[in-house]
């Protein structure tokens, strides 16, 4: 993403904290998914998978959203066992990672589940599990709504996305 | 049943990326009966090595650019 | 099940010319001390068997690196072994076949079969697998237990036995591809790729926040100087240039330049050198304008003119000084003439002084002699006489020295005192005589310094200044006339300074706007080069690296998860009979019984292998070398005796089996071997002759024993064949 995108996040960042701000990309994310073209988009902030998105032709995905400014991230019993789930309903699991960090931007990687052991997992592990063209579609589309939403975000917070994901859900 | 075999049966009973890592085990198989351990390595590293000149090339152009 | 039944060794490693060896006997000996052909004999199966698969770092064995096959003192010929086996359709002949001073010389393996059929090359080596279902490392774990596998084990070294383990139980190709693919460090490389890739980032994000504050910074200084936030474009800036282009071409027709070509920048890029273009010009035509010039010729001139009027001045009141001090002293002393005639008074009456005090110098040496005279010469009697004509006198002393002391005496010091007196006047008149000189010498000087100064006020004026004239005030004129004109140029030159100055404030704006624009520009460059395709390819070389590490990794894992599998496979079906043959041999009294385990090295994934005893103690601490050399033979034997049902040879061969064997273990050893030369042919190479005694004396079945006499570089091993 470009850097004034960035700093948008980092704003938001400062002002929240990394754990509502994980949430709160998050939101951003399951927007993001919607404008490429998701038709079925389900956010969760607590129990379970954070989202799955789905397009009308069945492309499916159940993604762990985690945040970070490191280089590893970690997964939980609890994580795996959410991702797993979904598996079994035909949905293709899905690590999505946002570094923190200038010039980088979101990572979806589709590691095999039998390889995911709970703890830290270095990003440069997921390299080899990009999902290249999910990150294609959704990248630009999160830099947009960003772009769109960083004001009110700021200034209302996670309640604010979370009014917006429900009025797009209704619409839907 | 020789190590090949064993080796290729997990491989095939892998669920991502089976073709791509039989490839790679038949190469591997075919530098170590040649030069063994020496020589599987050797084929590891220059395979590597080739991403990591490409990897030189591009990065050096793009200190060049910024 | 294959028997082995003859061997014909030529020209292979220790031997020179053919040798035959006959396996008629359920147990064949060869004996011999060290280097004399033994192991040779065993190696020459494996070979036969083998070929190239038997040598080399993939077999794992050290000693395997740059094996020869060909005797070294032979210059040509061929090397051969032909190996003889009776199996359940007859006999079968393999001959392995290389051409000796060729290193790397092609082998030729033929295969005759009992039917008489006869297969060469590919043919025969897939008719050998066909046959006997046997890898080299199958052959090492069951059927001929090396030397060198009993060296390794002996080592107290954890790894290096673990390599030797696995080398006994065949599991050499998975330990050696292993450490290949761990000696080949990808992680390392994949690591540095990507510490390379961050450092390039943490620098591009480090320049865009310096751009950012330097931004930031000018800005704040831009509005502070008044340029509004819609002035930070480029075509503003363009513009702004135009209107500095416009107003130097204006300072230059003011200024009095013709012929001035204004330059006007067209693109962003032109505004640095527009900038530095504008400071040059103004300077130039700054320096050149005629007010300026003018300005400065006036000033040459006034600074010219106001040091001889100063001067001047000052020579004037040196003049007028010394005159002054001259009339002072003339009015008080008087002048030259009667300064002149005082002194001329005062020396004529110091003469007149001089002739009084000679006179009456005279009369007082008279006085004096007399009295003198009357003292000291005549005698005191003759004291009352005039000593000139002899008349009385009594009184004549007394009446001088009265005289002398009331008269004389007095009058010589009042003319002493009066000529002193004469004397001190002369030296002040001539002091005073010498003063007036020295004030007129000052005046003179002070005079001729006027005349110079006026002469350089002549010069300066360029004229001549006549007697009449007042050169001051001839000067003054001049200074007076140079001030008018320099106050009207003033003026003129106040209002262009201001515009030029008018100009640099609008070109210091530009520079403010450039700047901002300049970093905003390196900003937007940085930002580009995150989205070129140089950039898309660097993380598509990254995430190949990383995907080819990842692969390698799950080979890794499949090439661990093997070899502990078939580790743990192999343990089991040898344990009960690794524990039996152990127990026999060893009869330790500490080790109840040996268990063995494996387990995966987790940082390497090679197999790691551990004993316990049957009561669950650690026994590693106490096992001797013989102890470790027991647990490698009851593990080759106790693997012999596992796979005995799918074994295709029907004999096993052991080298060198007693290293660092007691002599009750051998005892226990040869027991062993009675037992098992009931299932198996056995052949035994060994150089202990006690070993050796043993096994002539305990072992019951016939027994074929070869002794290696002695070697030569020319003969080979010399060898003879006994029976029992």
């Amino acid at each position: 993403m470009n850097t004034s995108t960035f700093q948008r996040l980092q704003q938001i960042r400062d002002k929240f904290g990394p754990g509502i701000f994980g949430k709160i990309a998050q939101k951003l994310l399951a927007l993001a998914f919607y404008e490429a073209g998701f038709h079925h988009v389900v956010e969760r902030g607590v129990q379970g998978v954070d989202i799955d998105a789905a397009t009308e032709d069945a492309i499916r995905y159940t993604l762990e959203v985690k945040t970070t400014e490191g280089e590893s991230v970690p997964i939980s019993e609890e994580n795996i066992g959410a991702l797993k789930d979904r598996a079994k309903d035909g949905y293709t699991p899905v690590l999505a990672v946002l570094r923190m960090q200038m010039f980088e931007d979101w990572l979806f990687a589709a590691v095999p589940l039998n390889r995911l052991q709970p703890g830290s997992v270095a990003l440069s592990r997921l390299r080899s599990y990009r999902l290249s063209s999910l990150e294609a579609s959704i990248r630009p589309e999160f830099e947009r709504i960003v772009n769109e939403h960083w004001s009110s975000v700021l200034a209302r917070g996670e309640h604010y996305l979370i009014q917006t994901l429900g009025e797009i859900a209704k619409t839907r | 049943m020789g190590y090949r075999e064993k080796v290729l049966d997990k491989i095939n009973a892998m669920e991502h990326r089976a073709d791509e890592r039989r490839f790679l085990w038949q190469t591997l198989i075919n530098s170590f009966e040649q030069e063994g351990a020496d020589g599987a390595a050797n084929e590891l590293a220059g395979r590597i090595g080739k991403v990591q000149e490409r990897f030189d090339t591009l990065l050096e152009k793009l200190e060049e650019m910024a | 099940m294959f028997e082995l039944i003859r061997l014909r060794v030529c020209g292979f490693r220790g031997f020179v010319g053919e040798q035959e060896f006959s396996f008629d006997r359920p147990v064949t000996l060869l004996c011999g001390e060290n280097h004399r052909g033994k192991s040779s004999t065993l190696n020459a199966v494996e070979w036969c068997l083998f070929g190239d698969k038997c040598i080399g770092k993939k077999t794992g064995i050290r000693e395997r690196v740059d094996w020869e096959i060909a005797n070294r003192y032979l210059q040509e010929g061929e090397v051969a072994v032909t190996a003889e086996f009776k199996g359940p359709k007859g006999t079968y002949r393999i001959t392995r076949e290389q051409s000796v001073g060729r290193r790397r010389a092609a082998q030729k393996v033929t295969v005759l079969l009992p039917d008489g059929t006869q297969l060469q090359g590919d043919e025969a080596e897939n008719m050998l697998y066909v046959l006997f279902r046997s890898s080299f490392q199958d052959f090492m774990t069951a059927v001929y237990q090396h030397q060198e596998a009993i060296r390794a084990i002996l080592t107290q070294e954890p790894r290096e036995r673990n390599d030797a383990i696995d080398r006994l139980l065949g599991l050499s190709p998975y330990r050696e591809i292993l450490k290949g693919i761990i000696g080949a460090r990808l992680e390392e490389t994949l690591t540095n790729m990507e510490g390379r890739r961050e450092d390039f980032r943490k620098r591009c994000e480090q320049a865009i926040r310096t751009l950012d504050n330097l931004i930031r910074e000018e800005r704040g200084k831009a509005i502070a100087e008044g340029i509004p936030e819609e002035a930070f474009t480029e075509q503003e800036a363009l513009n702004r240039a135009a209107g500095i282009a416009e107003a130097v071409k204006y300072l230059a027709e003011e200024l009095g330049a013709v012929d001035f070509k204004a330059r006007v920048p067209v693109t962003f890029g032109e505004i640095a050198e527009f900038r530095e273009w504008v400071k040059t010009q103004t300077d130039r035509l700054w320096a050149q304008a005629p007010d300026v010039l003018k300005q400065e010729t006036l000033a040459a001139e006034q600074q010219k003119l106001v040091i001889p009027k100063g001067r001047y001045e000052e020579a004037k009141g040196a003049e007028t000084a010394a005159q002054a001090e001259k009339d002072k002293f003339v009015g008080q002393f008087g002048d030259e003439v009667a300064l002149v005639e005082a002194i001329e008074q005062q020396q004529r009456e110091i003469e007149q002084l001089d002739g009084q005090i000679r006179k009456t110098n005279a009369k007082a040496n008279l006085v004096r002699e007399a009295m003198r005279y009357l003292k000291e010469v005549v005698p005191d009697a003759e004291r009352g006489r005039c000593p000139l004509c002899g008349a009385d006198a009594p009184r004549l002393l007394a009446h001088l020295e009265t005289e002398w002391e009331q008269k004389v005496k007095s009058q010589v010091e009042e003319l002493e005192q009066q000529k002193r007196e004469r004397q001190s006047k002369l030296e002040d008149f001539d002091s005073l005589r010498d003063k007036l000189g020295t004030l007129e010498r000052n005046l003179k000087n002070a005079r001729s310094g006027c005349e110079d100064c006026l002469r350089a006020i002549a010069q300066t004026l360029r004229r001549e200044i006549g007697k009449e004239e007042d050169p001051l005030a001839l000067l003054s004129r001049r200074l007076e006339q140079i001030a008018r004109e320099q106050e009207s140029i003033g003026e003129a030159i106040s209002k262009k300074r201001a515009n030029i100055s008018d100009l640099y404030d609008k070109l210091g704006k530009l520079r403010t706007i450039d700047e901002i624009l300049v970093h905003q520009q390196k900003r937007a460059v940085i930002e580009r080069v995150w989205e070129t395709k140089e950039l898309l390819e660097l993380e598509e070389s990254l995430n190949e690296a990383s995907q080819f590490v990842e692969d390698v990794r799950a080979l890794r894992t499949a090439l661990a998860e093997a070899s502990l599998e078939e580790a743990e496979g192999k343990i089991h079906s040898a344990e009960s009979a690794l524990d039996k043959y152990f127990c026999s041999i060893v009869k330790h009294p500490a080790i109840p019984g040996l268990v063995m385990e494996v387990a995966e090295d987790s940082r390497t994934g090679l197999n790691s292998y551990s004993f316990k005893s049957k009561d669950g103690t650690d026994p590693t601490p106490i096992l001797s070398q013989g102890d470790l050399n027991c647990f490698a033979l009851s593990l080759f034997l106790g693997l012999s005796e596992a796979t005995a049902d799918t074994q295709r040879f029907a004999f096993l061969m052991l080298d060198d089996p007693t290293q660092s064997l007691g002599p009750e273990m051998k005892r226990e050893l040869v027991s062993v071997l009675e037992d098992i030369a009931n299932r198996r042919e056995l052949i035994i190479a060994t150089p202990d002759p006690e070993f050796k005694s043993l096994l002539t004396t305990h072992i019951t079945k016939t027994k074929a024993v070869y002794n290696f006499t002695g070697w030569t570089d020319k003969g080979g091993p010399q060898v003879t064949r006994t029976m029992s």
